[in-house]
Parts: C-alpha cells; sequence; structure tokens
C-alpha cells in the first residue's frame, strides 16, 4: 500500500519525499480560468491561493517526484465543467501530460472522462471520491471509461469497502482516505461551491417547518455541532506533540492491506506546510507497522485522544452495527 | 395539459386525480431506507393502475447489499403489464438494471446531472443576466448524452438551476422531467436529523425522523429559501422561477414532477401551483 501526499508548494517537496510519500498529487492554478470564472468555480475545488501550483512550479515538483521515483497526479476534478470550459480543461490535460509529464489525471466529471477516453492521451485516470463508487457495478461502470484507479468516497461503510475492493480489486486499483478533513454531505452529490465557503459549516439558524419539535430537534442540532467539529479536524486542533486532529483511518490500514487497497491519500493540498509534515508523519508510522506485518490498531495510542477515537466521529468508514 | 407527477409516500393520495396527475412516483433518491417493501410497491402499483396512472420508482445511491436487499423490488415492478419506469441516481445501479432488467425504462436521475446548485449565488449571478458557464449541468453536455442514449437511457430528470430558469437543450431522444418546488443542494449518507440512532454511520439505522420533520435553514446570505428534510438540503423555487417553469411546460413536452409534500413541507403558494 503506498502513500499519496498533498503537495501545494516546491518548497514542500523535499520535505514530502523524505518524510515518506510515494505519490504525490496537486492542483494546477491557471489565470486564464480564474478571469473566465470569477472566482465562482474553482478549477479543482480547492482555492487558486495556496492550494495549486503554477505551471513553472508544476515542473519544479514533477522534475523533483520523478527523480526519486515518486508519480505525481494532478486534480482536474470539479464536479462538473461547463460545456465551454471542457475544450479548455482538455488543452490543460494535453499540456500536464505532453509537457509535464505528469503521469497521472484525477477526474470526476462523466463529460470530462469521455473526452480523456476519446483523447487517449498516455496518461493514468483516477477517478475523484466525487464519481460516487459505492457499489461493485460502478466499478464496471468507470473501468469501461478508462478509469485505473478509484479514490473511494468518505460516506462508505468499512464493509463495503471490503466487498467493492476484494471483488474488484484484480481489475482496479483502489485509494482511500487515510486522515483530515471530513465532510457532512457526500462530496459526490453536493452542489456546492466552497468558493463561499463550505455550505455545511455555516452558521444556520434551523427552525422546524411543521409541529412542536423543538426539544428533540435542539438536541439533534447539538450532536450536528459537535459532529461538525470533529469532521473540521476537531476545530482545526492538534495535540500536545503536534500531530493533527481529525477525521482518520489509521487504526484500519491492515484491514487495507489485507483486502487489496492500493494506496491511502493524504487529505488537504491547501494545509500548512507543518500539518502536511505531521500528518505524513503520523500515516508513514502506522503504515511501517503494517509493513512489517503489525496491527494499525496502535495508531489509537499515538492519537492519544481517546476521547475522539470513541465518539466513532473522527472515524472516516464505520459500519452501523459498531 | 401540463403533464403532472405526483410523488407520493402514502396512500391514499386522495388529491392526485384532482390534479390531473399522470403518473405517480414512489420510491426515494436521496436514501435507500426510505424505499418501499415490495408489498408497498405492489400497493402503489395497483393502485395506479385503478387510477390509470403510470407508475416511475425513485432509486438513490445503492450499495452491493442495498442492490441484493432491493432486488425484489425490482421484481415486482418488473411484474406489472405496462413498461415500468425507474429513476436512476446511481452509475452502478444504472449498469445493474440495464443487464438483469432490460425492459425498464430507465431515466437517469437529478443527481447525476452534476451542476453548480449553490443557493448563496449572489443575486448579479442569477436570472436571466447568468453567466451562461454557471447556469448548466452535465445532462446538457452531448457527449453525456450520447452514452445515456447507448445506455438505453429515456429520460433525464432534473432541477432549475438557481442560476437560471431553462431547462436545456431539446433531445428528441429523451423526454424530459424538472422537479419542483425544490432542488436539490447537496445530500449524502449520513444524516444528521437521525443521529440519536444512526450515529452518524453512513446509511446507518434510523429513527425515520424525516417522517415528521423538516426544517429551514435560514441565513442572512442566502438568496433562496433552503429546506432540509432527512439527509438532504433543498431550495424551493422562487415565484419567478415557478411561472417560467409553468411557461416551459405548456410551450414543450416536459413532465413537472410535484415534490412538495412527500418532502414533509407544505404545498407551495396558490399563485405558484402548477396546474
Amino acid at each position: 500500500m503506498k502513500i499519496v501526499a498533498p503537495v501545494s508548494s516546491p518548497a514542500e517537496v523535499a520535505m514530502l519525499l523524505h518524510c515518506g510519500a510515494d505519490e504525490l498529487y496537486c492542483g494546477i492554478f491557471t489565470p486564464e480560468w480564474e478571469a473566465r470564472f470569477r472566482g465562482r468555480w474553482w478549477m479543482n475545488r480547492r482555492s487558486p491561493e495556496g492550494a495549486n501550483l503554477t505551471w513553472p512550479d508544476l515542473e519544479h515538483v514533477t522534475t523533483a517526484a520523478h527523480a526519486a521515483q515518486v508519480r505525481v497526479a494532478v486534480a482536474l476534478n470539479a464536479a462538473f465543467y461547463p460545456v465551454g470550459a471542457i475544450d479548455y480543461i482538455l488543452e490543460i490535460a494535453r499540456r500536464l501530460v505532453e509537457e509535464t509529464g505528469v503521469d497521472a489525471l484525477i477526474v470526476s466529471d462523466v463529460n470530462l472522462l469521455i473526452r480523456l477516453q476519446q483523447e487517449n492521451l498516455p496518461v493514468r485516470i483516477h477517478l475523484s471520491s466525487l464519481g460516487g463508487v459505492f457499489n461493485t457495478h460502478s466499478v464496471d461502470f468507470f473501468r469501461e471509461l478508462g478509469v485505473r484507479r478509484m479514490i473511494l468516497p468518505r460516506q462508505l461503510q468499512l464493509s463495503e469497502i471490503q466487498t467493492i475492493v476484494s471483488r474488484k480489486r484484480h481489475e482496479m486499483e483502489f485509494e482511500v482516505f487515510a486522515v483530515n478533513d471530513g465532510c457532512l454531505f457526500e462530496e459526490g452529490v453536493c452542489r456546492t461551491t466552497h468558493a463561499f465557503g463550505p455550505f455545511c459549516m455555516m452558521d444556520w439558524d434551523i427552525q422546524p417547518v411543521h409541529g412542536d419539535v423543538s426539544d428533540a430537534l435542539s438536541t439533534r442540532i447539538g450532536r450536528l455541532h459537535e459532529y461538525r467539529w470533529h469532521q473540521n479536524n476537531c476545530g482545526s486542533s492538534f495535540q500536545q506533540d503536534g500531530l493533527p486532529n481529525g477525521p482518520c483511518s489509521l487504526c484500519r490500514f491492515d484491514q487495507f492491506q489485507s483486502w487489496g487497497v492500493s494506496a491511502v491519500k493524504i487529505v488537504g493540498r491547501e494545509a500548512a506546510f507543518y500539518r502536511k509534515m505531521r500528518s505524513l508523519q503520523l500515516v508513514k508510522a502506522v503504515m511501517d507497522e503494517v509493513r512489517n506485518g503489525r496491527s494499525s490498531g496502535v495508531a489509537r495510542a499515538w492519537r492519544n485522544t481517546p476521547e475522539y477515537c470513541d465518539s466513532g466521529w473522527m472515524c472516516y468508514f464505520r459500519d452501523p452495527a459498531e | 395539459m401540463i403533464d403532472v407527477a405526483f410523488h407520493i409516500r402514502d396512500l391514499p393520495a386522495a388529491d392526485m386525480t384532482a390534479r390531473s396527475v399522470t403518473r405517480l412516483y414512489v420510491g426515494d433518491e436521496f436514501c435507500a431506507r426510505r424505499l418501499p417493501s415490495p408489498d408497498r410497491l405492489a400497493r402503489f402499483c395497483r393502485s395506479a393502475d385503478e387510477s390509470g396512472l403510470g407508475v416511475t420508482l425513485l432509486t438513490p445511491i445503492l450499495s452491493d447489499a442495498d442492490i441484493e436487499t432491493h432486488e425484489s423490488l425490482f421484481e415486482v415492478l418488473s411484474r406489472r403489464h405496462t413498461a415500468p419506469e425507474v429513476v436512476v441516481n446511481d452509475w452502478g445501479v444504472m449498469r445493474f438494471l440495464r443487464t438483469r432488467h432490460p425492459e425498464f425504462r430507465i431515466a437517469a436521475g437529478r443527481l447525476l446531472d452534476k451542476g453548480f446548485k449553490d443557493p448563496r449565488t449572489p443575486a448579479s449571478d442569477q436570472g436571466a443576466d447568468a453567466d451562461p458557464l454557471l447556469s448548466g449541468g452535465a445532462f446538457d453536455q452531448a457527449h453525456i448524452r450520447e452514452m445515456l442514449h447507448g445506455l438505453g437511457v429515456g429520460r433525464l430528470e432534473r432541477d432549475l438551476s438557481p442560476h437560471c430558469s431553462g431547462t436545456g437543450r431539446p433531445d428528441d431522444r429523451f423526454g424530459l422531467s424538472v422537479y419542483y418546488p425544490f432542488g436539490c443542494v447537496a445530500t449524502g449518507r449520513i444524516c444528521w436529523p437521525a443521529s440519536p440512532r444512526q450515529g452518524f454511520a453512513p446509511a446507518g439505522p434510523c429513527d425515520r425522523i424525516c417522517e415528521t420533520l423538516s426544517m429551514q435553514l435560514l441565513h442572512p446570505d442566502v438568496a433562496l429559501p433552503v429546506f432540509q428534510n432527512g439527509n438532504t438540503v433543498f431550495y424551493r423555487y422562487s415565484p419567478v422561477m415557478l411561472s417560467s417553469l409553468r411557461f416551459l411546460a405548456e410551450s414543450r413536452p416536459l413532465r413537472l414532477v410535484f415534490q412538495g409534500r412527500a418532502m414533509g413541507c407544505d404545498d407551495p403558494a396558490p399563485e405558484v401551483q402548477i396546474p
């Protein structure tokens, strides 16, 4: 199982390679896109400021990564690209492959997948978690569109991951989330943009439409706020030893390996250097346990936040019975 | 006459005949736990037959276990005399049904019609002057239409975008349905209103609070009224959007799917009811 880490600056590359990243992924920033969409619709679901690379930066990152035999994937993973934007994205894709030599494109828009399949560029296609693979039939659907790896969505149960991966591991690579950044909704069926801030994190005044349910509703709203805090990296906090808090699947790594998962992903292209480094160190330490044939259950002790783990609300993947 | 379908959850739906309804929508696009039992679906089908109405089964995202569990539902539907219609919102479910139930008429659900439907969009980006690049959806594009046609899909199901009141370029290969008075903003397999039982586990057991509780989400920065029922957030169409929808329905073949009551919310105000 490989570790896939985010990069948003050439200054991070040496650190990421030193700390054990097996693959890198990033986004690209182009002024043309920003001019056209006035910041309303991000090209790859992350702010152009601080989360994405310019062309020269990407070339630097790719050269350094390839020198260390590390693959680089670029996210072109908006949930959808409007009619007038797909041709431009295809131009970007060609340039990424032919001039920059990236190894994979991370895509979710079905129209773009179809166009890329027709284009037949010499590049691996990875399906973003926004593709929404919740069953083995979807694996077959996207494989026929040229997908080589699937990043599985957050809102899968553990047993569903096991079913999908164990049944399809010989036909498809699977990547799952390892640490950072939860989501209240399922990304693949959320039509909002973080360009206006996370919709689910807004300070809504929630009022019942029907009946007098204020007591029951206030209890549920209280739980919602608590859950959102956990999903938001526990208020973007860190442990005393500097390890980042937030959603994770660390203690499941040994199961992922036995089922045939190909890679685990550290979320957070937009994260600061320090959070990226500590996230990768945490993931690498757990991965080393698994690679040495030991249990990943040690992650819980390293987390050193049993109260958060006990809630279950920091887990990406759970089965309802737990 | 405008073609109106009515999404129902219970029988009898006494007022459906009074509304010139031609079809019943049953099932759910957002939650597998809201799919009817096979017996209940059979009762819906019988009732629809007696009233001379068509039946459409809505389906949500389904896991492999869900698909196995609900095979009997598809069997019930396939035993109907007239060609049954199923709305799919999951590419895997579409592939499964094409293989296992080629007799079904498949409609591509609105969750597959990805687009930009953020109700927080500034007023300057809405209405007739809206940026056309922000007002479309995946179904507007030729490549996905070609693929859907090749998969045997005969109908596209859509919302009105918060940014414009059009329904895209007509295409003789597909029927077109538009839901009203709500468009879908976001959904998922975690249902916070059901958290006391579900515990924020995806697709976990629940106390069916969605059957009795709908909420309005209020915020000064949001242009359209926003509601939540169960795991899903909706925006309610403005009177202008509804008027535009009525005009479209009168001028071209268009099925309107009324989903107000099924969402646990009241009907829209009388001046915007269709028909």
